[in-house]
This record gives structure tokens, C-alpha cells and sequence, in this order.
């Protein structure tokens, strides 16, 4: 309990300093938000464009697309707030970075994480939660509290399973010389999340569901909401991120260990 | 020439040194293409052709496309902003050639390694599982050769500019994201341009970004008429040409800054 | 048990080889080479509370990997480390609360925000109460005149400001030892100054232990009490400062200016233990060894033949002798 108190403390301390680094840089900010939301928005035309072209994917029309478009992105803005620099690892690995953090008395992951903060990620959070509500309203999802439920459920695991695949990837940066390629890998592979999975064949839904589980970023939890999944996604949720989760910190704990601080 | 031949040199035994990378590199762009082959097989379940295009053309559009595109991440701008940003941009000005010249052999390099080691087994392999139509003509084999040539510089302009803009920003990397987006958007990387409501895509068309990927493929599979052909390769050679002035220009604004960040 | 107890340390890097060549290039592709490179060599020594300690050697000899190793960034691939008893790779956490550590080539600050919001990170970190917080802080102002830095972000600080301002910070949290890899690089003669004051004023005061590595001899000279030289992984010496002086100092220079010099024409200038070095008109220097000659007698001797203006007599540095060593052992070593 102690222990978790300080964790806190520190993470709040952490907060604190990417307030302070934004308030510094006022036009970056601006950068980081257009291209966060182009970023996403680049699958996004590409799929609509399919969409309209085929007149809906493999039973999903385009409002449905837009919701786990949406969903999709809203996790990512989230995850780049305040979960960005895993994929800073492989800078602090190549630069000998990480030498300076491993000398505090801190969980070396915690300060990792509280290194690099972008609030101005939250704007488009904002832009795409918008989204959200719009595509849901056409697809005639009303509110209620089942929904706030779920959707505090969702964000929760979809964040764990996001950050936690990338963790995973970005892992191999300790092994690895050059970081730049393991973050394309990863960007690719999470291109398929933003599609309707059930339009690939049984081998790639395979893989996203039990080996990447993607799936459970947006593909499921929309189908979920759209009535094309049933309950199970419910259990599926906790139960990938939990996966995801302890591989994640195998990987980490693997790889810090070999950690071998080159550069002087 | 000289020099210049030492620099592709360089930079390809630079790949070479990060072997576990570039398998991973291959292994990406072949997932990207997988994704594309399957959600466009599943638009031709339900229908046999789509503006002209049959299935197996397509195919061939998603593996010569996302090729293409996949030199639109890492790349020159990367360098150039680590350059910039670690302040080693100092020393390489005091190189004997000019940055632009080293950044551009650096730039061929890659392209050299790219399209011996990654495109033309990728696309050999992809072809044979996925099955795609070989180009239309020797001569449009010829011209889709000239336009990628093409393309390289227009690309390089374009890195260029973008890495100079870390003289302004910290966020390169974010730039850099933004900048792989819009160009597969814009390019015809991520869907083909002929897909964009009619105004929107025949702007697009007409755009330096349609040289790097939707002007080749096309060519590539007969889709323009010799005279189009004649006409789109020229729009890009005039496009590099209008670039490399840009480019020049912001280079020269940009680097003003070297003596007001220095200290 | 002292504070710092190293026994048979060995660490080996696996390194890749690069080749120019085309062919071999292309064969790596599927096959790297790799060879083995052992940075730290069964090395020994340990350290006792207080003490400051130089941890010197040439580029390359594995000083900064055996730093790394205390700090517990590093596994050691054989051999043990202990500092208080703890493994610092195994008890990473635990240790590093009692250790500070400086990379003079790193910055231990956040870049973009003023110093004291580090600091004030730093107390988060370490959970330095509030009040001894305000203490180390005033009083480190106060010696190394940092009041004036605190609100400045660290990217706008001058090199020499930047490392006081990293040294204060790895001094907050009362660290038992204290890591200063280069503290001084690159720094102007009057930061240096400064920062080996303070240095030597925690070291008095606070009881604090050093392990300091240099290429300036001036830091080792001022600051330690003991130097540990360390070249391709092994230890070569380790001694206490005064008597590493002189053992190797037992040849000295003694050089005069004079009037008018009667041994030039009169030639020989005989004593037992010295030798002439060299001599003009107006001047005469001599060699002797501390043993067997004494400065006075030769001051004497020198004196009844002519009018002393001058006198200079010298021992060498640390820095030399160091370079006398490592010459020896590059000959032995060949």
C-alpha cells in the first residue's frame, strides 16, 4: 500500500513536469495534434473509400465502420497522452539513456512512462470521441448506464492491449540495433485492427484474436455494441488485456536485463 | 560521381550492419500488403470488375503500391532532423560537399537497397502467392521503371523539407508519422486515387503525390493511354523541378537558424 | 566489511564485426560474426566509508564499465560486486537509493523544464522530507551559487552551469557514495574549481565516499586520497596518492639560476646520486634520486662555487608517472 502510494506521488510528479515541458513548446503542440488526427485519418479514407466503393465490408456499413474507426483512435490518443515513450525505448537503449534512469529508486518502467507525456494528444481524443457519438447516434446506439459500463470496461483493456502489444514490440529494441523498422512492424500490424477483422481469413482473425489481440482494440468491442458479437466480448476484454499484460512484463523484465548500456 | 558512388556505397553497407532490422522491415510491408489483398478480395466477392479494374489488377496495384509506399517511412527526413536535433548538422556542413548532395546519394542508397534486397523479391514472391498481372507492355515495364526513378527525387524533396522543419519543432517524430499518413493517402498508397469522389481525385492526380505511387503503378498496368503516359512523367519531372527550387530556398531560410541556436 | 567490495569482477561484450567488404557484408546478412570483448578483467579492490577514490586509466581501459557495474546498470558476467552488502544489479532499487551518480557526458536533469522542478521530481524519487530538502538545496546554492539557475530550463544553461546543476542534483537525497564519471569534461578552469570544492567539502562534511574517474589529473590530484589505475580490464595499481607519489617520485629535478656557472669550464660537477641534466652559462639542472642525495647538499655544493639567483626543484605529477606506468606496461604487454 505504501509502495503504491508512492508510485502515485511519483506518477503525479511525473504529470507535472510534461505539464510544465507543453507549456514550453506552444507550437509543437499544435503539430503534435495535426498529426496525431492524420495519422489515424490515413486508414480511415483508405477504408471508407473501400466501404463506399463495396458498399459496406463484410456486413459493416459506414457508419459502423466510422464507430470502430473511431473507437480505434480514441484508444490511440490515449495511449499516446500517456504511454508514448515505449516507443522511446529504443532511443534510450541506443543513446545509453537508459543508464541515467536505472541509477533511481524507482521501477525502471514507471519512469519510462513518465519520461514523455503529450496532452496535446487529448485534443484529439476530443475530435475523435466526437466521432464516436456521432457514428452511434446513426447506428442507433442509445445511452445508458450498460453502455457507460462497457465502455469504461473497453477503455481500460483497450489501453492495456494497445500499449501492451507495443511494449511488447518495442521490447525487442533491447536485442535489436535499429528501433525505427519494430516501429513500422508494429504500426503495420496494427493497421489490421482498424479494418473489420471478420473480412480476412481464419488464420489472420486467428492471430489477432489469440496471438496479437488487436481485435479487442476496436474490431470486437464495435461489433459488441453494434449487436454483432455477443456477450463473450465481455469476458474477452479483461482477459486479453491480462494476457497481454503479464507477456508485456516478461518482455520488459527480459529485456532490461540484458540491457547492456552501449555508448559511453 | 566519384564521391557520390562512395556515398551509395556507404549508406548501403550502413543497411547491412542492421541485418535483424531489415528482416523485420520485410516482414511489415508484407503484412501491409497481406491487409489491402484481402480487404479488396472481399470487395470482389461481390463484384467482378471496379472502375476498369479486375481483381487481379488490383492485386498487383496493392503489391506495387504498398512497395512504393513503404519508402515513405524512416527515410532521409529522419536523418537529417537526428542532424539536426543532436547539433551533428555542424559538422556535416563543414563537409566538403554540400548537405543536399550528401543527403541525395544517401537517398539513392537506399532506394538502391530497397528495390534489389526488398522490392523485386517481395514483389516476385507476393506475385507468385497472391497471383497479379505482369505489366501491360515492355514499353510500360520501361516507363514505370522511369517513373520510379522519377519519384526518388520528388520524394527526396519532400523528406528533405520535412526533416529541415526540426529546426523548428521538437516533434519530429510526430511530423515524420504525419508525413508517411498524408503521403499514402495522397499518393495512392492506401487506396487508388480513381476511388476519391471525382473532383477530389482528379486534383490529386495532377499533384506531385500521385508520382510516387499511382503515376507508376498505372503506367504499369496499361491504364493510361501512351500520350497520358507521355504527359504524367513529364508533370513529374516538372514537379522535381519545382521541389528541388522549394527545396532549396527553405534550406536556405532554415539554415540561418544554425547561428541563432548555436552556443 | 567495507562499503565497497569488488572481487573478480569480469564483464564481456559480445560485439558484432562490421566488415567494409561488399561479400562479407552480404554473407552477414544471414550469418553475423561476433567476438567476444572482456572490458573489466578479474578486477579487485575495495573502499571504506569516506574515502575518495580515483578511478583512473586511458579510453577504453573499462573504467566506465565497472562504474556501470557499481551503479548496477550493468550484470556483471563473473565475480561480485557488494556496496553495503548489496548486490546493486539484484537489489537495483534498494541501492540506488543510497548511491548518487553523475555522468559528465549525460545529463541526469529533464532537459526542458527549469532545474528546480527536477529537483523538485527528484525529492518525489528519492522521498527526501521537505525539510532536508530545503537544507541540501540552500546549502548547495550556497557553495556552488546556483540560486540564479534554478528557474532556467536546463537546454538554455551553459555547459558549466548544467554540471553543477547535475551535481547538486545527485546530492540531494544524501547518497553514502557518490559515482562522478568525468565530472569535469569539458568544463573551464573556474567551474572546475568550483565543482571540486564542493565535492571536497561533502567529502569532509558529509562523510560522503567518491569513486571519481578523470582524464584530468588536477580532479584526482585534488580531490582523492587513494587512485586506482585500471588499463585493458585489469587493475594495475591501486595505492594510497601520497605513496604512489613517492614511490615513483624518488627522482627529482633541481634547477637553478646563477650568476656565472664555474662547472662549465671546469667541467665535472661530481656528488654521488646526481646526475647533470643539463647546464648553460647562467644556469644548472640537475637529476637525483630522493634516496641516496639530498637537495640540501646540493644546494650547499652548488652555493660555495657561485651566487644561487634561483631555485626550482620538482617532482613529477600524478598525470606522468600514470603515463610512465602505462608505457611500462604497453612494453611488457608487447
Amino acid at each position: 500500500m505504501k509502495r503504491l502510494a508512492y508510485y502515485l506521488r511519483l506518477w503525479m510528479g511525473y504529470q507535472r513536469m510534461g505539464v510544465v515541458e507543453m507549456t514550453q513548446y506552444p507550437a509543437d503542440t499544435v503539430i503534435l495534434v495535426i498529426s496525431l488526427i492524420l495519422r489515424e485519418a490515413a486508414g480511415f479514407i483508405g477504408v471508407l473509400a473501400i466501404a463506399y466503393a463495396a458498399g459496406g465490408l463484410g456486413g459493416w456499413d459506414v457508419y459502423e465502420i466510422c464507430l470502430m474507426f473511431s473507437m480505434c483512435a480514441l484508444i490511440e490518443s490515449l495511449s499516446q497522452t500517456f504511454f508514448d515513450n515505449v516507443w522511446g525505448i529504443s532511443h534510450l537503449v541506443h543513446e545509453g539513456r537508459l543508464d541515467v534512469l536505472l541509477v533511481r529508486p524507482a521501477p525502471l518502467f514507471l519512469q519510462v512512462l513518465g519520461d514523455v507525456t503529450h496532452y496535446p494528444a487529448l485534443i484529439s481524443m476530443v475530435i475523435y470521441g466526437g466521432v464516436m457519438v456521432y457514428a452511434m447516434a446513426h447506428v442507433g446506439i442509445g445511452l445508458s448506464a450498460g453502455l457507460l459500463l462497457f465502455l469504461a470496461e473497453y477503455l481500460i483493456c483497450g489501453i492495456v492491449v494497445n500499449t501492451g502489444i507495443y511494449t511488447i514490440f518495442n521490447c525487442l529494441n533491447f536485442w535489436i540495433i535499429q528501433g525505427e523498422d519494430v516501429a513500422v512492424l508494429v504500426q503495420t500490424c496494427r493497421e489490421f485492427a482498424k479494418y473489420p477483422i471478420g473480412a480476412f481469413p481464419g488464420v489472420i482473425r486467428t492471430i489477432f484474436t489469440y496471438v496479437l489481440p488487436f481485435g479487442f482494440v476496436a474490431y470486437y468491442p464495435a461489433a459488441y455494441l453494434t449487436g454483432k458479437a455477443g456477450n463473450w466480448v465481455l469476458a474477452g476484454l479483461p482477459l486479453s488485456a491480462a494476457a497481454v499484460f503479464a507477456v508485456a512484463a516478461v518482455f520488459w523484465q527480459m529485456g532490461s536485463r540484458t540491457y547492456d548500456s552501449t555508448g559511453t | 560521381m566519384d564521391k557520390f558512388y562512395c556515398l551509395v556505397k556507404m549508406t548501403f553497407l550502413t543497411k547491412f550492419a542492421y541485418v535483424k532490422a531489415f528482416w523485420i522491415n520485410i516482414a511489415g510491408t508484407f503484412a501491409s500488403i497481406v491487409i489491402y489483398y484481402f480487404l479488396w478480395q472481399f470487395v470482389f466477392r461481390q463484384q467482378d470488375s471496379l472502375a476498369g479494374y479486375t481483381a487481379m489488377q488490383m492485386t498487383t496495384y496493392v503489391i506495387l503500391s504498398r512497395m512504393l509506399s513503404s519508402q515513405f517511412s524512416g527515410g532521409i527526413n529522419s536523418e537529417l532532423s537526428n542532424w539536426i536535433r543532436t547539433g551533428k548538422i555542424g559538422t556535416e556542413l563543414l563537409r566538403p560537399v554540400s548537405l543536399f548532395f550528401t543527403l541525395f546519394a544517401k537517398r539513392v542508397g537506399e532506394f538502391v537497397f530497397f528495390a534489389i534486397f526488398k522490392g523485386a523479391p517481395i514483389a516476385v514472391i507476393c506475385f507468385l502467392i497472391l497471383g497479379g498481372v505482369g505489366p501491360s507492355g515492355a514499353w510500360n515495364f520501361a516507363m514505370f521503371l522511369v517513373s520510379t526513378c522519377l519519384s526518388i527525387g520528388i520524394m527526396f524533396f519532400f523528406e528533405f523539407m520535412v526533416g529541415l522543419c526540426a529546426f523548428y519543432t521538437n516533434h519530429s517524430y510526430s511530423l515524420a508519422y504525419a508525413k508517411s499518413s498524408l503521403l499514402s493517402i495522397l499518393s495512392g498508397g492506401v487506396v487508388p486515387l480513381f476511388l476519391f469522389p471525382e473532383g477530389i481525385g482528379r486534383v490529386l492526380d495532377y499533384l506531385p503525390f500521385a508520382g510516387m505511387v499511382s503515376v507508376p503503378v498505372n503506367i504499369y498496368l496499361g491504364e493510361y493511354l501512351p500520350n497520358e503516359t507521355w504527359q504524367f512523367v513529364g508533370l513529374q519531372g516538372m514537379w522535381s523541378l519545382l521541389l528541388w527550387m522549394a527545396a532549396h530556398i527553405f534550406y536556405s531560410c532554415a539554415i540561418r537558424r544554425i547561428v541563432v541556436q548555436g552556443g | 566489511m567495507s562499503q565497497v567490495e569488488v572481487r573478480q569482477l569480469v564483464k564481456e561484450y559480445k560485439r558484432r564485426k562490421n566488415s567494409q567488404k561488399l561479400g562479407h557484408a552480404l554473407r552477414s546478412m544471414f550469418a553475423p560474426d561476433y567476438e567476444v570483448l572482456r572490458a573489466v578483467d578479474s578486477v579487485d579492490f575495495s573502499i571504506e566509508e569516506g574515502e575518495a577514490v580515483g578511478y583512473v586509466g586511458p579510453n577504453g581501459s573499462g573504467k566506465s564499465t565497472t562504474i556501470k557495474m557499481l551503479c548496477g546498470i550493468l550484470k556483471p558476467t563473473s565475480g561480485s560486486v557488494k556496496i553495503n552488502g548489496l548486490d546493486p544489479f539484484k537489489d537495483r532499487v534498494r541501492n540506488s537509493r543510497r548511491i548518487g551518480a553523475v555522468f559528465g557526458n549525460r545529463s541526469i536533469l529533464w532537459w526542458d523544464v527549469p532545474v528546480i522542478e527536477s529537483y523538485r521530481l527528484f525529492q518525489k524519487l528519492y522521498e527526501i522530507p521537505e525539510h532536508r530538502f530545503q537544507e541540501n538545496l540552500e546549502k548547495f546554492t550556497e557553495i556552488m551559487g546556483l540560486a540564479p539557475l534554478l528557474s532556467i530550463p536546463e537546454r538554455q544553461l551553459s555547459l558549466g552551469q548544467k554540471m553543477r546543476c547535475n551535481i547538486a542534483a545527485a546530492f540531494l537525497h544524501d547518497p553514502k557514495i557518490v559515482f562522478l564519471d568525468e565530472p569535469t569534461i569539458g568544463l573551464d578552469a573556474e567551474s572546475k574549481a568550483g565543482i571540486r570544492e564542493f565535492i571536497r567539502r561533502m567529502n569532509v562534511e558529509e562523510k560522503t565516499t567518491f569513486i571519481v574517474t578523470s582524464h584530468d589529473f588536477q580532479d584526482i590530484e585534488s580531490l582523492c586520497q587513494r587512485i586506482v589505475l585500471i588499463n585493458h580490464g585489469k587493475v594495475l595499481l591501486d595505492d594510497k596518492m601520497q605513496k604512489v607519489k613517492l614511490d615513483f617520485n624518488r627522482k627529482k629535478q633541481i634547477q637553478f639560476e646563477v650568476d656565472e656557472n664555474p662547472w662549465l669550464e671546469k667541467g665535472e660537477f661530481a656528488m654521488e646520486g646526481v646526475q647533470v641534466f643539463n647546464m648553460t652559462n647562467h644556469s644548472l639542472c640537475f637529476e637525483y634520486d630522493a634516496d641516496a642525495a639530498d637537495s640540501l647538499r646540493i644546494i650547499e655544493a652548488v652555493s660555495k662555487g657561485c651566487e644561487i639567483q634561483d631555485i626550482t626543484i620538482s617532482g613529477r605529477d600524478i598525470e606522468s608517472i600514470i603515463r610512465e606506468i602505462l608505457k611500462e606496461e604497453a612494453e611488457n604487454f608487447s
